[in-house]
């Protein structure tokens, strides 16, 4: 699949600031993949999900300069509501993702929906699909404000899931979940990456982004300083000095090479950290 | 006696939703500790009865000499301070300083402990360049530090920490650390709730395991995360490194980095 | 399937009604309540037909099946009406006192004034509390839809009667991390005033913040998109409108044929 999102030399400065939170970023982004974006807080992670989904400038105004392509055309020339069916967005605050005007989950995940005005009969039968997905129907006639925090955030990716979106741009979605929430979430990102979905996720949660993403950002003061493969971004242990937290996985890999242990490669993930130590142990032959 | 006991506290929320079951804790002066647990397991309920924001339905919850049942909220919070999980609950005062002097105020100290306390306070969690900054200014990751600044001031005997380790980034969690290591120096008595097991290994002398309403198991972090059916009921995993080790069968009580690096060179080199 | 689950069935026929005649009865209410409370009764020209009229509200209630609701709601009304009503008898002056005990006067005036006003409010704010005790927030906002009304402005109407719950809940949660810090909240009505300027700054800077992630969480499901918009939830009359929209007429065309009546004699 080609690019489906394209910076162009972007420069954004919130209103009523002087310093740009995004400076001079290009890059581009490949249909069907999964991007994890990382850095320090105040890098301009957000700002970053906020100009690709066109809330910056449209919505939180400020001065862009450069320009933000979607599917080739600049954000800021879709009409209203024309880019919600393109990019589904979820935020970190699960709470303020409910509409507020819905008594059950059922018809809040059917609230977008019904906005674009699909007919009753093909509502239904894409609710019903995209809640099963969610692993939420069980719920289904419950009032979104009972939920526990895991279950809304699950409720906010179905609901714009459920639009049939290309991208989805997930903001921190699990920093406010337990395990257990943070697995159900990750879960269905999993799912939307199988469904060739472009998927860009920004997360803290380093060791998850080493076992689901395609790609790597690596955002500092607003500047893109890496943008490459997983396992060569972070297996790059100069990057702890940026700022950057590195799987454990791979911190543990570099420790043995350090150490003495030859290893194949340097892991990222668990399954990856058992394949190569155990290699190595059995090379050992102790 | 310990200097914090639950006695048999079980805590049910008016209509009639029972969130901890019968659990005993006892906590030393000076200790340290880790309560880890799935969301709705009764952390946050548990830690709200130290406190007195929560009183017992049944059973006693005793810190020092000070039976919560006899106290105001207010009154216990002079040796409780308890900072929650989202700084906003808490925040409303227009400056950084303002907010932290609030507490020690509340408690009537002269003006030259405040002084002397705010300072420290602002000093550890790394405020002190934003002592004049609005608090809604700042990012939510920074002004969780200031609501840990806020309750660090009022100098309590015990400090409670609400998952403070949700949203930081490396930095963050560093002087998290960096904190937590200084308070139990000074000799406070911390217990802080996580989800997050690596900070835990790293910045705990005791872990309680709650599932379901009640105490699962207690011990060191190195007892806790190689006790597997108690991980298993509480639906909790091991740190990565104890899991790797655990699947290539060496080292059967590794939890830190140092651990594993040694325990597998020995078995390669 | 799961359409037809959402539907309401209501058994009531007077809570099955349809919104805006509930809203058309509520109105006509609300004008005899004004008629009646003109007509002065004996030497004091007290509003005494107020108190009877008052009646049907809660007789409505019962007759809707909401009596229990209704009875927790009103609660509150019926408090300030009350202390209206002492208020203003003991403390509008006139010539004529009604009644002494010691210190404490009740004048004529005063008395007037307090049954009026806090009749009123029973009356009114009785029949508003009958309306939302037995109307659903999805009947009201397509309603309102129906109606032709923005649905912008549908939607900022019914939220807000969502949000009070979770201000609600909000403020408890607040008030707590307050106590937490040694700010009294338990204990006389001085202690709780000084602890309300504390409470309220997080609660205030929360709405803002978290109004604007909603205003983006609706733009993400398309709630600015310009064309049709369809709904799972429909509305129907249930056929007693004219019914009960015919006796409420009726009932208030004897009301002011009575009071001019009475005018004229």
């Amino acid at each position: 699949m080609g690019v489906v999102i394209e910076f162009k030399n972007v420069t954004y400065s919130y209103p009523l600031t002087d310093e740009p939170v995004i400076r001079d970023m290009s890059f581009t982004l490949e249909g069907g993949k999964f991007y994890g974006v990382i850095g320090e807080n105040g890098s301009g992670k957000t700002t970053l999900c906020s100009l690709i989904r066109g809330f910056a400038p449209s919505f939180y105004k400020g001065e862009l300069q450069g320009q933000v392509l979607v599917d080739g055309k600049p954000t800021v020339d879709y009409g209203p509501g024309e880019l919600s069916l393109k990019i589904g967005y979820v935020f970190q605050n699960p709470f303020n993702q409910i509409s507020g005007v819905k008594d059950t989950l059922f018809e809040e995940v059917a609230f977008g929906l019904e906005n674009f005005g699909v007919p009753p009969e093909e509502i239904e039968e894409r609710v019903v699909e995209v809640m099963k997905m969610t692993n939420i129907l069980q719920l289904a006639e419950k009032n979104p404000f009972e939920l526990s925090g895991g279950q809304m955030q699950r409720v906010a990716l179905a609901s714009v899931i459920v639009l049939k979106p290309d991208i989805l741009v997930i903001d921190e979605p699990t920093s406010q979940l337990d395990p257990e929430g943070t697995e159900s979430v990750f879960k269905i990102i999993e799912e939307m990456k199988k469904e060739k979905k472009t998927v860009i996720l920004v997360e803290h949660k380093i060791d998850l982004v080493a076992e689901y993403a395609d790609e790597v950002l690596v955002l500092k003061d607003g500047r893109l300083i890496r943008k490459d493969a997983t396992a060569k971004v972070l297996t790059d242990m100069s990057l702890e000095k940026e700022g950057v937290q590195l799987p454990q996985m791979a911190i543990l890999g570099n420790r043995l090479v350090e150490s003495g242990v030859p290893l194949r490669y340097i892991p990222v993930t668990e399954a990856q950290a058992c394949e190569v130590i155990g290699e190595a142990i059995r090379k050992g032959g102790k | 006696m310990a200097y914090i006991e639950m006695r048999d506290v079980s805590f049910e929320y008016p209509g009639g939703f029972l969130a901890v079951d019968n659990i005993n804790i006892q906590v030393e002066k000076g200790e340290n500790l880790a309560i880890v647990g799935q969301n709705g397991a009764g952390k946050t309920t548990t830690v709200k009865m130290l406190n007195g924001l929560h009183r017992p339905s049944k059973g006693d919850v005793v810190i020092g000499e000070m039976n919560t049942k006899d106290y105001t909220t207010a009154q216990v919070s002079r040796v409780v301070g308890y900072v929650f999980q989202n700084p906003d609950d808490q925040i409303f005062h227009s400056t950084v300083l303002g907010e932290v002097e609030f507490g020690p105020k509340m408690m009537g100290l002269d003006e030259e402990t405040v002084k002397k306390q705010v300072d420290y306070a602002l000093e550890i969690t790394g405020m002190e360049p934003f002592r004049e900054e609005n608090p809604y200014n700042l990012p939510l990751s920074t002004r969780k530090f200031v609501t840990i600044a806020a309750i660090i001031a009022m100098n309590t005997e015990v400090m409670i920490f609400d998952e403070p380790t949700a949203g930081q980034d490396l930095e963050g969690n560093i002087r998290l650390g960096r904190i937590l290591k200084e308070l139990h120096e000074q000799g406070k008595t911390v217990i802080t709730i996580s989800h997050d097991m690596e900070f835990v290994v790293a910045n705990f002398e005791r872990v309680i395991v709650m599932a379901n309403k009640k105490v699962v198991t207690s011990g060191t972090p190195r007892e806790v995360f190689w006790n597997f059916p108690a991980l298993e009921q509480a639906m909790l995993k091991q740190p990565y490194v104890s899991r790797v080790c655990h699947t290539l069968g060496v080292g059967e009580d590794v939890i830190t980095l140092e651990e594993a690096v040694a325990a597998i060179r020995a078995r390669c080199v | 399937m799961w359409r037809e689950k959402l539907q309401l069935h209501k058994t009531n026929p007077i809570a099955a009604l349809y919104p805006s005649c509930k809203f058309l009865i509520l109105c006509l209410y609300a004008v005899c309540s004004f008629v009646l409370g003109s007509i002065g009764v004996g030497e004091g020209d007290y509003p005494l037909f107020l108190i009877p009229w008052f009646f049907v509200v809660p007789i409505l209630s019962a007759a809707s099946g909401v009596w229990k609701r209704f009875v927790h709601a009103f609660r509150a009304v019926l408090f300030i009406a009350a202390l209206i009503l002492v208020v203003q008898a003991l403390l509008i002056p006139s010539e004529k006192v009604v009644w002494q005990l010691g210190f404490l006067r009740i004048y004529q005036a005063g008395l007037k004034s307090g049954l009026s006003l806090s009749f009123s409010i029973l009356n009114i704010a009785g029949m508003f509390v009958w309306l939302f005790q037995t109307t659903e927030n999805k009947e009201f906002t397509r309603a309102l839809e129906d109606s032709g009304m923005n649905y912008k402005a549908a939607y900022v109407f019914i939220s807000s009667l969502q949000m009070i719950d979770v201000l609600g809940k909000n403020s408890r949660t607040i008030m707590n991390a307050q106590r937490a810090r040694g700010v009294e909240t338990e204990g006389n009505m001085i202690v709780r005033a000084k602890a309300f300027f504390p409470s309220l700054v997080p609660l205030i800077v929360g709405a803002i913040t978290s109004s604007e992630e909603r205003v983006l969480t609706l733009e993400s499901k398309g709630f600015d998109v310009n064309g049709p918009k369809t709904s799972l939830f429909e509305l129907k009359k249930s056929g007693k409108e004219p019914l009960a929209g015919g006796i409420a007429i009726v009932v208030t065309l004897a009301v002011i044929v009575g009071r001019i009546v009475v005018w004229v004699l």
